[in-house]
């Protein structure tokens, strides 16, 4: 056993009670290679001598071996050193190269994004422009223009009322339970009431509600326009602000949050709006079905969308 | 001193000749240092202590790096690459520190 030897020079018997402790100790005890002092021995019995700690000149390898494994270890060191840095300097050049394609992509979307704004002035321009021309007529654009209000594609401005529906204040406290949580049905029948009340475009939180908006809900959040909007929902429309508080308060949407008020605990509060809003226009999904009507059957009405 | 100057002659040998290492090797090349790291100072050790032997020397430091590495290479094949690599850290890590513990008593007495 080569370690004994080296414990009984090193630290005379050292007890060994736990097995994890004594496969560490063993390690720190044989630190040195045993082998060493085993080399030595040999040495000091055989005809060197002893004090000599270079190699007998005897052996076939001497200090110019040790000096060559030791350039060795250098070389090695060496080696290392250059591949790490080469490695970083890699690693680095990377991370250059995916900032540069974001940046490069971001530009890309910032002028698309132009594209998209610079096709709708276009189309907007090219529609008044037919719409001006001799061919179509003053009623006929008169009555693009009130289509195009009614159906929410252009922004309008004016002024109007304001319902502001918020969940109940116990919302979210314990045993409360999720009753007085704001629901679509909930803001769909305050849209309809305020249609009900004589409103000509209706907004929520921003996002305004045309012909092909769809308030719905997603787990606990209500999508406008498929964009996610929060409490307290801010419904603005454009009417007569004289009428319209009062109107809606008497049209179902306003029976239904009076009821839900009673029973859920909602809040909500209407004020009239005597100074312009602004109501920005809602996106034009895909039209898949509806086909422009021909210039000649133009006179007869484009109701051929209904079923 | 011929192997200080060899170790310093050796690091200024690997730097400038930039030999770009095999990715397949590269893995291994850190622990391939680090066991000759305790080959060198177990040397260092022997020298002061009055034990050494260069033929221990050659023989110690060969096998070592060869089989820290052989280990980590086997492990990486079966998976346990980084385990084996901790195992040959925490072995050499521990005999690294008591031969400079040593090396430090047998040089300042402290």
């Amino acid at each position: 056993m080569r370690w004994d030897d080296t414990a009984v020079t090193q630290s005379p018997a050292p007890p060994r009670r736990d097995p994890a402790l004594s496969l560490l100790d063993r390690i720190a005890v044989e630190a040195l290679s045993p082998s060493y002092r085993q080399a030595h021995e040999q040495r000091r019995r055989g005809p060197g001598e002893p004090g000599e700690h270079r190699g007998p000149s005897g052996r076939p390898h001497g200090p110019a071996l040790t000096a060559l494994v030791v350039a060795l270890v250098g070389v090695l060191v060496g080696v290392l050193v250059v591949a790490s840095r080469a490695q970083s300097v890699q690693v680095a050049s990377e991370r250059d190269r995916l900032v540069a394609l974001a940046a490069e992509r971001r530009d890309r979307v910032a002028e698309l994004s132009a594209a998209v704004v610079a096709l709708d002035d276009e189309v907007a321009r090219l529609s008044a422009s037919v719409l001006a021309s001799e061919q179509v007529g003053t009623a006929e654009a008169e009555r693009a223009g009130a289509l195009g209000l009614a159906a929410g594609v252009t922004a309008v401005s004016g002024p109007g009322a304001r319902v502001v529906v918020q969940d109940a204040a116990d919302l979210g406290s314990p045993g409360a339970g999720d009753v007085g949580r704001v629901l679509d049905v909930d803001l769909q029948q305050v849209v309809n009431g305020l249609w009900q009340a004589g409103a000509e475009a209706v907004a929520i939180n921003g996002e305004r509600v045309g012909a092909l908006t769809a308030i719905r809900s997603a787990e606990d959040v209500v999508l406008v326009n498929y964009v996610p909007v929060v409490p307290p929902y801010d419904v603005q429309a454009i009417g007569d602000p004289r009428t319209l508080p009062t109107e809606f308060l008497r049209s179902d949407g306003g029976a239904w949050l009076q009821a839900v008020q009673v029973s859920a605990g909602l809040r909500f509060s209407i004020d009239s709006v005597t100074d312009d809003m602004l109501l920005a226009a809602a996106p034009v999904g895909t039209l898949r079905y509806a086909t422009p009507v021909p210039a000649a059957a133009t006179g007869t009405g484009s109701e051929e969308g209904a079923p | 001193m011929i192997p200080v100057l060899g170790l310093v002659a050796g690091i200024v040998l690997g730097i400038v000749l930039d030999v770009t290492v095999p990715s397949s090797v590269q893995p291994y090349l850190p622990i391939a240092v680090v066991a000759a790291m305790d080959a060198l100072l177990g040397a260092l050790r022997a020298t002061l202590e009055g034990v050494f032997d260069d033929r221990v020397f050659v023989v110690s430091f060969v096998s070592n790096v060869l089989l820290a590495m052989l280990i980590v290479f086997v492990g990486d094949l079966l998976g346990v690459g980084t385990q084996l690599t901790t195992a040959v850290v925490v072995v050499l890590g521990i005999r690294i520190f008591t031969n400079a513990a040593s090396i430090r008593r047998l040089l300042l007495g402290a």
